[in-house]
């Protein structure tokens, strides 16, 4: 949580933060930039046995292999043909670098801090517990996912959720 | 440079110095009469305590000044250095580790048995000391003060030419020397005639006011010149002919490497103690191999950088585009640019590449001090100590090393020379540490004479434990794999060394982390030996790649005993066992990838497939795959700390395509 300081007091004088928005079925999502390492194009991944469902697989990016995370799968909506837009998010978590699937990426923007919101109780199509805060921009909204809190230091270890999936599917 | 860093340095170097101090001593009690290695290590502990006092670490400097003295009085006389002054230097040794740790961690107090073995320093000199007829202080001294020359060696003896010499010049004038007739232009014009001067240090210090100069006085009461020559001593002291004799001296400033010279021609001179450039005057004779340090993180991003070019040029190689232009000089290329792209790789992987020597040497102390402790006499054999194995190897191969050899000494070799003797051995116990290739791998033999491997106990003890069952039949080896089990020790009683039951799985982990594996032979009565096999590298295996379900999977080869096509007639089905195989007589259980994996259900007649017959610790099984692709060379990734706890994936490969292939970890499926 330090990190999200130390930049709120280098922004201080904009008081901004910047997202990369990107889409899932009809809705908007944001994460922070300072997490994106990069986005490519969607590429072939290796199912890797006994994952979770989430897990499409891993992948090599320049020589060193990540896994990849389909975000979809992961919030548990349905599953969409791929095209030309879908794309993988690379984000640094934890001093990993995972990939994420996404339907597509938009743009980068910034937001002040008049702009956030409270994250709702219901109503969105993903569990409310990964939407850290909402941001208003433009008459959208943007939900702004918190990746360490999807991927807590327990659930980083894939096999670990594993597990428990395995327990409640028994 | 900040302090810091520097520190970092020293640590470094000290570690190293520390590190070769063990081995020398061994060397030396090994061959007592060569006084060379006694020189070699006080040069160590000298360097040692010049830059532990320069840091502040006065605990440190302290007793490395006593050690070196003790060093320094074996150096200097003829007196026997007996296997306990050796017992004592070890442990100085040892004690030196604890104190650069106390100061570098800037732990309060002194490590346990510092002053202990301080004062057993300082016994061993003053007994010594008192013993001699004429206990003769100056000639203690004396030494001491020469060698400190030494040391402070002369930057000015780089600058020497081919077979130039460094004359020191000192001059004396009395105050009366122009009335004689001379002055200082004169003797510096005849001075350069027979040489290059590179540097005068004129002593200004008795140079009075200007308005009270005597200029038929000379106030310079000292200057020393530096003479770069290719004359004698003599040459240089024709000039000064007229001069009173009180009013020069000249000598002769010696490299420390030609002190030695008569002593140990033969040593290398890369062996030489760090920051000593070797002189140049000796350069015809033997050129220095010359060194650089470089972080071994660097050299694994290049060995990174290496795997994506190889990865690239085979992406090349195999498109189809390419080779169906059916161009020469595009062909030409693409294979020129494969033959380069090998022999980089090549030399990158040699790169890493170290003799196991170091390893070997520090196994010596480990063979002294556990015979010592179970008071066995054991003579040490060593092969194959140029072998070159991976760095990151050699460096975890010291702790499964040193349980090995610690097992031989304990538990290997008969307990009392007697029963040695009973059985027509010789006195002594002879443990043999050998390296060698072996069909692209290495192979690290720990054998012993002893008393070999009991069966019949070791199953026994199994059985008891529920590793074995009493029903199935065991091959040797399999009952000797056996003791690499966690928690399985069958010695009677539990030494200090070995024998607390925590010994040979530890070495079977480890050696499984470095993608090896252990191969225990051993005849009753005869010895035993450990066989420690492993990859070239840890970087790259050889591989079986195979298909199932349409994913590509690999087998690292050295698992692999065999794979074939198997027929009808040697298929079988146990009621509710599963499916064996009947190879030659041995019935070996069937596992099929596809359901291993969960990747389907399918089970496709056995026939329709291959069978990779492979081996792990709990013996032989075979791996159904629906076929084989081919072997290959690959790199090693890791799959991320978030795979990390996969037992059936050991990491993974990218392919010639790009895309990742994953490695079988045998030892985790079955």
């Amino acid at each position: 949580m330090s990190d999200v300081s130390i930049t709120e007091e280098k922004l201080s004088l904009a008081k901004v933060d910047r997202f990369l928005t990107l889409y899932l079925e009809d809705e908007q999502y944001g994460l922070d930039i300072n997490m994106v390492k990069e986005i490519i194009a969607l590429m072939k991944t290796t199912p890797v046995p006994k994952t979770p469902h989430f897990l499409e697989g891993v992948m090599n990016l320049r020589g060193n292999i990540i896994p990849v995370v389909n975000m979809r799968s992961k919030f548990n909506m349905e599953t969409k043909e791929t095209d030309d837009r879908t794309a993988i998010v690379i984000v640094g978590i934890q001093g990993s670098d995972i990939g994420f699937i996404v339907d597509r990426v938009e743009e980068v923007i910034a937001v002040e801090e008049n702009q956030y919101s409270e994250p709702p109780q219901f109503g969105t199509k993903i569990d409310s517990e990964f939407v850290s805060k909402m941001a208003r921009v433009d008459n959208n909204v943007i939900m702004i996912l918190d990746l360490n809190k999807v991927f807590s230091e327990k659930e980083l270890n894939f096999l670990d959720s594993f597990e428990e999936e395995e327990e409640t599917l028994a | 440079m900040d302090k810091a860093k520097l520190k970092q340095i020293f640590i470094e170097e000290a570690n190293e110095i520390i590190e070769t101090l063990d081995i020398e001593i061994i060397n030396f009690e090994e061959n007592p009469n060569d006084k060379g290695i006694l020189d070699q290590l006080f040069r160590g502990v000298h360097t040692l305590k010049g830059s532990a006092n320069s840091f502040g670490f006065g605990r440190l400097g302290e007793f490395v000044h006593h050690f070196e003295d003790a060093l320094d009085y074996f150096r200097t006389s003829d007196d026997e250095v007996t296997s306990e002054v050796i017992d004592v230097f070890l442990e100085a040794v040892d004690i030196i580790k604890a104190v650069l740790e106390y100061e570098v961690e800037e732990y309060e107090g002194n490590p346990e048995n510092y002053e202990r073995c301080l004062h057993d320093i300082q016994k061993i000199l003053s007994a010594k000391k008192d013993g001699l007829p004429e206990p003769d202080l100056s000639a203690q001294e004396a030494p001491t003060g020469d060698i400190a020359n030494e040391f402070d060696e002369n930057p000015l003896l780089s600058k020497l030419e081919n077979e130039e010499k460094l004359i020191e010049i000192t001059l004396k004038f009395d105050e009366d020397i122009y009335f004689r007739g001379y002055d200082h232009g004169t003797f510096f014009k005849l001075i350069s005639e027979e040489g290059r001067i590179l540097e005068s240090t004129w002593d200004m210090s008795k140079v009075p006011d200007l308005s009270t100069i005597d200029i038929q006085k000379c106030y310079i009461p000292k200057i020393t010149i530096f003479l770069a020559t290719t004359k004698e001593v003599a040459n240089i002291e024709e000039i000064f002919e007229f001069v009173e004799a009180d009013e020069f001296d000249i000598k002769l400033v010696e490299t420390p490497a030609k002190k030695e010279a008569p002593q140990e021609e033969e040593e290398p001179l890369t062996q030489a103690p760090k920051g000593k450039t070797p002189p140049k005057n000796q350069k015809k004779k033997d050129e220095p191999k010359s060194f650089v340090k470089i972080d071994t993180t660097k050299l694994d991003e290049l060995f990174d950088s290496v795997g994506e070019l190889v990865i690239a040029q085979n992406f090349l190689g195999e498109n189809r585009k390419i080779s169906d232009l059916e161009d020469e000089g595009v062909n030409k290329t693409i294979e020129t640019l494969s033959k380069i792209t090998r022999l980089i790789q090549n030399r990158v992987m040699s790169l890493r590449m170290v003799p196991i020597k170091d390893t070997f040497d520090k196994m010596k102390r480990v063979v002294r001090d556990s015979s010592k402790k179970v008071k066995k006499e054991i003579i040490l054999d060593v092969q194959g100590e140029d072998t070159e194995i991976d760095k990151t190897m050699v460096d975890k191969l010291a702790d499964p090393l040193i349980h090995l050899i610690r097992n031989s000494v304990d538990h290997g070799i008969e307990a009392t020379a007697e029963d040695r003797k009973v059985a027509g051995k010789s006195p002594a116990g002879n443990v043999s540490l050998r390296a060698f290739h072996k069909g692209g791998n290495i192979a690290i033999e720990v054998s012993d004479d002893g008393r070999g491997i009991n069966r019949d106990v070791i199953l026994k003890k199994a059985i008891e434990r529920d590793i074995a069952s009493p029903t199935e039949e065991y091959t040797d080896s399999q009952v000797y794999s056996f003791i690499l089990q966690a928690g399985f020790s069958t010695a009677e009683k539990i030494s200090d060394i070995s024998g607390r039951g925590v010994g040979l799985d530890v070495v079977k982990n480890f050696i499984e982390g470095l993608h090896g594996k252990i191969e225990i032979e051993s005849e009753l009565g005869k010895g035993t030996t450990f066989r420690i096999l492993l990859p070239l590298t840890l970087a790259i295996i050889d591989g079986m790649l195979v298909r199932s379900c349409g994913d590509t999977y690999i087998i690292p080869t050295l698992s692999i005993v065999e794979s074939f096509r198997p027929t009808e007639d040697i298929l079988h089905t146990a009621q509710g066992k599963g499916e064996y195989v009947n190879l030659r007589d041995e019935l070996l259980p069937i596992v099929r990838l596809n359901q291993l994996l969960g990747l389907s259900e399918d089970a496709p007649p056995i026939t329709e497939g291959t069978l990779v017959c492979v081996e792990n610790e709990n013996g032989r099984f075979t791996i159904f795959v629906d076929e084989l692709v081919g072997r290959q060379q690959v790199v090693i990734k890791s799959l991320g700390k978030a795979l990390a706890k996969l037992k059936e994936i050991s990491g993974g490969a990218v392919m010639g395509n790009g895309e990742v292939a994953l490695i079988l970890n045998i030892d985790g499926i079955f």
